[in-house]
């Protein structure tokens, strides 16, 4: 047997072992206790907007939810919060209203799987009144000229998340306003407050920045920079920026079309017109 | 080698009445239609004058044709690079002004006006806006000689001349014109198709008949200024560039072109031509002065049993190769050697010939009336337009093929005289033959293919057999019962 066989042998032999694990059935952990699958859920779910005695992030905090809300509104509302919100609920009003107008998105759950996340949250039991929120927290020692740099891409962020201007505006960054995807973010910080604000740039939990920023998450120092930030913007008055837009495309526009008409001002010249004109000027032409 | 057919034309000036048959023969049956009331696909310009559009052959103004460039030839109107940068915007474009504004009469005002002491008259109204227009320019405005202080002073030919022969001839005594029909030129290197951003262009392969494809066309209209005759014309209703089709669907059931088919004075002659296509560029690239002597060189005979076997090889059908043998063109280029082709300086390789015209001759004024040059049978140059104005024209301003053609047409003329009137002596007609390189038989089917010829001996069309060629593709009853004329496919807007 040749030398290379023999080593592609090995590796082969190698490769098997270091990969097996993947291949091989995993096994459920704890698959007899219902509340390890509502736990899997709220971990993958809740947890982005939500704490378990962790206190307020984006929603509200969980613990003793059961207790507090009657368990058909619960039922109801986990599984379709868009057509609850819809249907003009007094209770979801109130609670939107509360949490800075930020709508609990439909996720998707099936009935068993509400099921289990309600027995999951039943089980931890109600909140004491002595437990102090431990929500995250921000520092107030962020930058805000760094931050408007991270907003606006001119410092990228470490991990290559995506600059919040692509989607998102905020009054007085740009001077010709910013992306119309997202949110305003202007009043941000008055909406969420300082603890809601430091939640949402660590978790970034909604559909559409899930994806671009679960890899790439902002780090304490970005998050507390653009915190800086939003903290100024607040007390700033909100810009429509459309108007001036439309000034200056008006603006562009004419000045383009007047730099075309003195380029181009030999177009549209007939030769008949200046030849007619040229041979009548000529001395002694008597028609 | 690589041997093609062309149909091409000779023009026998001598013969031209300046009668716009043809024109009319020609607007009657393809551009009168809305869109294409400005065109003449067929012209008739009076010479000297500025023809149409205005000042056509100026290139310094319409940047038409090739120019030499080191051993080959460029277009003159941009490079790729240009004609991309100028795709929206092409500088060399002739205005509406430049060919004229087409216009009718309200004929109605001449039996509704009311009653007064002036006759009613016809105001001229545009075709195209339906608007009361002055007129000031027509597509034969110099016909009449009305403006030729502007129109027929301003001719680009006369350049080459003398300000004292210039202004001789605009002495009224003195004053000269000859006519000169134009169509397409249906080139081997046409200028149309090199310009064409799209390809809508094309040259033919059967018979070399150059034609812009209607559903290709995308309106750039670098063609027309592409087109150092300015032989390709927008539609400004459909969006597409429009030309001379050599009538090929008459050719193609045996019929002469309408224009030729019309013509008063049977000036036209149609043939089939065997030329070298792989000799194209090298032709175009020659100096000015051996541009019609190349162009002739293109030129291959039908009846060298070699060139006949080559033309087979390379798919030209024997029934093509007899009417190249027939062909009355071959014999006025190649043989005789008496057409040249107009302004073969734009280096496209027209397919159409003219034969210069012996007339106009000039008369003097002499004690009171007018005199003819005593010599003018004998001496080319006695009052007749300069040769340098011909050479200008037809030769790319060499004088020597215009001479020579000059000396032949005068050694017919001289020996038809003789047997006609026999009043000149034997000893003059043979040296004068001799002189011009010429025979006594050569002069007699000259004299024949210029004053007797039948129609069927003009216009030697190529059997196409289309009929037999379109039932691969097609069902040759499709258009059975059908009216025969109109659009199948209307050209549209668009893309």
């Amino acid at each position: 047997m040749k030398s290379s066989t023999l080593i592609l042998v090995l590796v082969i032999a190698l490769t098997v072992v270091v990969f097996s694990p993947i291949f091989l059935p995993q096994q459920a952990c704890g698959e007899d206790a219902p509340t390890a699958e509502g736990k899997g859920i709220f971990q993958a779910k809740c947890s982005p907007c939500h704490t378990i005695g962790g206190g307020r992030l984006v929603g509200p905090d969980l613990k003793g939810v059961t207790a507090v809300r009657d368990h058909a509104w619960l039922t109801r509302f986990i599984s379709t919060p868009d057509r609850v919100l819809a249907s003009g609920d007094p209770i979801a009003k109130q609670l939107l209203k509360e949490y800075g107008g930020v709508a609990m998105p439909n996720l998707g759950l099936n009935q068993t799987q509400v099921d289990e996340l309600i027995v999951y949250l039943a089980e931890t039991g109600p909140r004491k009144k002595s437990e102090p929120p431990v929500a995250a927290t921000i520092a107030a020692a962020g930058d805000p000229q760094r931050g408007t740099a991270f907003f606006t891409g001119a410092i990228s962020f470490q991990r290559g998340g995506a600059p919040c201007m692509s989607c998102h505006t905020v009054s007085a960054v740009a001077p010709l306003g910013s992306g119309s995807l997202g949110p305003d973010l202007t009043g941000i910080h008055g909406r969420l407050g300082e603890a809601g604000l430091a939640s949402i740039l660590a978790t970034l939990p909604f559909p559409t920045m899930r994806p671009l920023y679960q890899s790439r998450p902002l780090t304490q120092a970005e998050r507390e920079d653009l915190a800086a930030l939003f903290r100024i913007a607040a007390g700033r008055p909100a810009v429509n920026t459309t108007p001036r837009i439309c000034a200056i495309a008006i603006a562009g526009c004419v000045l383009l079309l007047l730099l075309a008409g003195v380029v181009w001002r030999k177009r549209l010249r007939s030769v008949r017109r200046t030849f007619v004109t040229e041979m009548t000027k000529t001395e002694g032409y008597q028609g | 080698m690589k041997i093609r057919a062309q149909t091409a034309m000779v023009f026998h000036l001598d013969k031209c009445i300046g009668c716009h048959t043809c024109s009319i023969a020609c607007k009657n049956i393809w551009t009168d239609r809305h869109g294409t009331e400005y065109m003449w696909w067929n012209n008739v310009e009076t010479k000297p004058g500025t023809g149409y559009p205005t000042l056509w052959e100026d290139q310094g103004k319409y940047q038409g044709g090739w120019e030499r460039r080191d051993k080959s030839v460029g277009l003159r109107l941009h490079s790729r690079g240009e004609g991309l940068a100028n795709i929206f915007y092409n500088p060399s474009l002739p205005s509406l002004d430049d060919y004229y504004e087409p216009w009718s009469y309200r004929y109605s005002e001449l039996t509704n006006a009311p009653a007064g002491d002036d006759q009613p008259v016809a105001r001229p109204i545009s075709m195209i806006t339906g608007k009361e227009m002055s007129i000031e320019a027509g597509p034969n405005w110099d016909d009449d000689l009305g403006g030729s202080r502007i129109y027929a002073a301003g001719d680009f030919n006369l350049a080459v001349l003398t300000d004292e022969e210039r202004q001789q001839l605009f002495l009224l005594e003195r004053l000269v014109f000859f006519h000169l029909p134009r169509i397409c030129n249906h080139c081997l290197n046409p200028g149309c198709v090199a310009a064409c951003p799209t390809g809508a262009i094309y040259k033919r392969g059967e018979d070399g008949i150059v034609l812009v494809s209607q559903e290709k066309c995308r309106a750039w209209r670098m063609c027309v200024s592409g087109c150092p005759y300015k032989k390709v014309y927008f539609n400004w209703k459909t969006g597409k560039s429009e030309k001379c089709i050599l009538c090929y669907p008459r050719q193609e059931t045996c019929q002469a072109p309408a224009c030729f088919h019309s013509c008063v004075g049977r000036i036209r002659y149609l043939g089939t031509l065997l030329y070298d296509a792989d000799g194209i560029e090298q032709c175009a690239s020659v100096p000015d002065h051996e541009l019609v002597e190349a162009q002739r060189g293109l030129i291959l005979d039908p009846s060298d049993p070699q060139i006949c076997q080559k033309a087979q090889d390379d798919g030209i059908h024997e029934s093509i190769i007899e009417a190249a043998r027939k062909s009355p063109v071959y014999r006025f280029v190649k043989e005789w050697r008496l057409a040249l082709p107009l302004h073969p300086e734009a280096r496209t390789i027209p397919m159409l010939y003219y034969v210069p015209p012996l007339l106009p001759v000039a008369a003097t004024m002499e004690e009171g009336k007018y005199e003819l040059g005593s010599d003018l049978f004998v001496d080319q140059a006695t009052g007749r337009l300069p040769l340098r104005y011909f050479a200008a024209l037809f030769a790319a301003g060499n004088e020597e093929p215009v001479r020579a053609v000059y000396r032949k047409l005068l050694a017919v003329r001289l020996l038809r005289r003789r047997e006609t009137v026999g009043d000149i002596p034997e000893e003059v007609v043979q040296r004068i033959l001799n002189e011009s390189g010429s025979t006594s038989q050569e002069a007699e089917a000259i004299y024949r293919m210029t004053s007797l010829a039948t129609f069927a001996e003009r216009h030697v069309i190529p059997p196409f057999m289309r009929e037999m060629a379109i039932e691969a593709t097609t069902d040759p009853f499709e258009r059975k019962e059908s009216a025969g004329f109109g659009l199948s496919r209307p050209p549209k807007r668009g893309w």
